[in-house]
């Protein structure tokens, strides 16, 4: 059980989201958006999170989009993981959505969520940064759509009270030559001791990885050196090593050592799929 | 806007029955079904989303009621293991012994009701899929499965 007092609202409109978070927020009564509402419930119940009030997103109709609109693929927020899974518009999300959790929390984790939340994973976002992803947000000033890759760095950088509403893919980024691979130490439903997407882009090969460090990552620095057609493939992986973008992580789930050896390992497994044999 | 900011009388759908109950808007609908409906089917295991013990049907859906609060389901269906009597499902876990000490069955059930509703046909991974999100602390899966095969068979005769 929840064993503090709070209040709950659910608005039917942006605007009735963002004008009651910031008079909550006034109030000094700490408001969290909520949508699936798995980890919040978990951290309320732990305390480790205490907000004076939340206020649930999921009767918002623009959140709750999902639609192949000419030549754009619209997600809104609120779409569950488990819809996801089973959409045909753009499969290497679906696999990666299929991988997050059990079947059952799929029916309420929501793409929002999976990507705004405290957990470090936050494994949807890989194929969102490897597309290109735009971010439909909407704050006190209105709707704005920005390039993930923006605003993308380690979490995804929202203003006070700004609501993430939806992910827009161009069509052309949805049926690319894909690969995957997602290690865990127990089985499928666990966290992820390295989930890593290359994706073909014409001539680039793009390539985001979680679990590895504490952050999600796609990094231009890797994938030029993975896209230097004069290194071997072991050259690549080495030079690649040294620009991790953070610390490699160690938990119980598995060593620094051991994390670096599956991604390696994978790496090469991954350029081989991708582009054949190199030398 | 809908709203709930203390003690609230609400009305909740849960086995076809219109209940009234009075819920604090930090009640998860666990508790809520346990300790003011009095429907002590959905276990707490975990409490944590993991274990599946809790799991109910939301609007059909199988989903896990220690991660939800009760205020959010006002206007949806509950259905949860005491709304399951006499399925094929309950009949096939009795006839095959799907169970041990008992403690996960009715979450098993549920999801396995679901299952059975979206795959009336066995389906290989995604019944694999769907039966990862319960946990069996005997480990008896292999009763629940047999199960889950005999309900497809009491199902197809009953067609």
């Amino acid at each position: 059980m929840i064993p503090f007092d709070l209040e709950y609202y659910a608005p039917e409109s942006i605007k009735e989201a963002v004008v009651i978070y910031t008079e909550l927020a006034d109030a000094g009564k700490e408001p969290l958006y909520y949508a699936g509402g798995t980890e919040i419930v978990t951290f309320c119940r732990q305390q480790t999170i205490k907000p004076g009030a939340l206020i649930d997103l999921k009767g918002i109709a623009e959140t709750g989009l999902l639609e192949l609109d000419g030549e754009k693929l619209i997600l809104g927020a609120n779409i569950t993981l488990s819809c996801l899974s089973e959409q045909g518009h753009f499969p290497l999300i679906a696999d990666v959505a299929r991988s997050v959790a059990d079947r059952t929390a799929r029916n309420r984790l929501t793409l929002g969520g999976n990507i705004c939340g405290r957990l470090p994973y936050r494994e949807t976002i890989l194929p969102l940064l490897t597309a290109d992803a735009e971010v439909v947000l909407a704050g006190r000033d209105g709707h704005r759509t920005e390039p993930l890759s923006e605003l993308f760095d380690k979490r995804l950088k929202l203003e006070k009270g700004e609501i993430l509403v939806q992910l827009i893919l161009a069509r052309k980024e949805l049926g690319n030559k894909s690969w995957v691979r997602r290690r865990e130490k127990h089985g499928p439903v666990d966290y992820p001791l390295c989930h890593m997407i290359g994706v073909k882009k014409k001539d680039h090969l793009a390539v985001a990885v979680s679990g590895l460090c504490a952050f999600p990552f796609r990094s231009d620095e890797i994938e030029k050196v993975i896209n230097d057609s004069a290194l071997s493939a072991q050259e690549k992986v080495e030079k690649s090593t040294v620009l991790l973008p953070g610390a490699i992580r160690s938990d119980e789930l598995g060593s620094d050592d051991y994390r670096l050896a599956l991604w390696q390992k994978d790496l090469v497994e991954m350029l081989e799929y991708m582009e054949g044999a190199e030398r | 806007m809908k709203s709930y900011r203390e003690v609230t009388n609400v009305i909740l759908s849960v086995n076809g029955e219109k209940r009234r109950v009075a819920v604090r808007p930090a009640d998860t609908l666990l508790r809520v079904l346990r300790e003011k409906l009095g429907l002590t089917g959905a276990k707490p295991g975990c409490e944590n989303g993991d274990c599946g013990a809790c799991t109910v049907l939301l609007d059909g859906l199988p989903v896990k009621s220690c991660l939800i609060l009760a205020v959010e389901i006002v206007g949806k269906k509950i259905t949860t293991v005491e709304g399951l009597k006499n399925t094929a499902i309950q009949q096939a876990f009795l006839k095959e012994g799907g169970f041990q000490c008992g403690y996960c069955t009715s979450g098993f059930l549920v999801n396995a009701y679901a299952l059975l509703e979206k795959h009336p046909a066995p389906a290989g991974e995604a019944d694999r899929e769907w039966l990862e999100s319960n946990l069996c602390r005997c480990t008896g899966y292999e009763g629940i499965s047999r199960a889950i095969d005999t309900a497809r068979e009491i199902i197809k005769q009953q067609i």
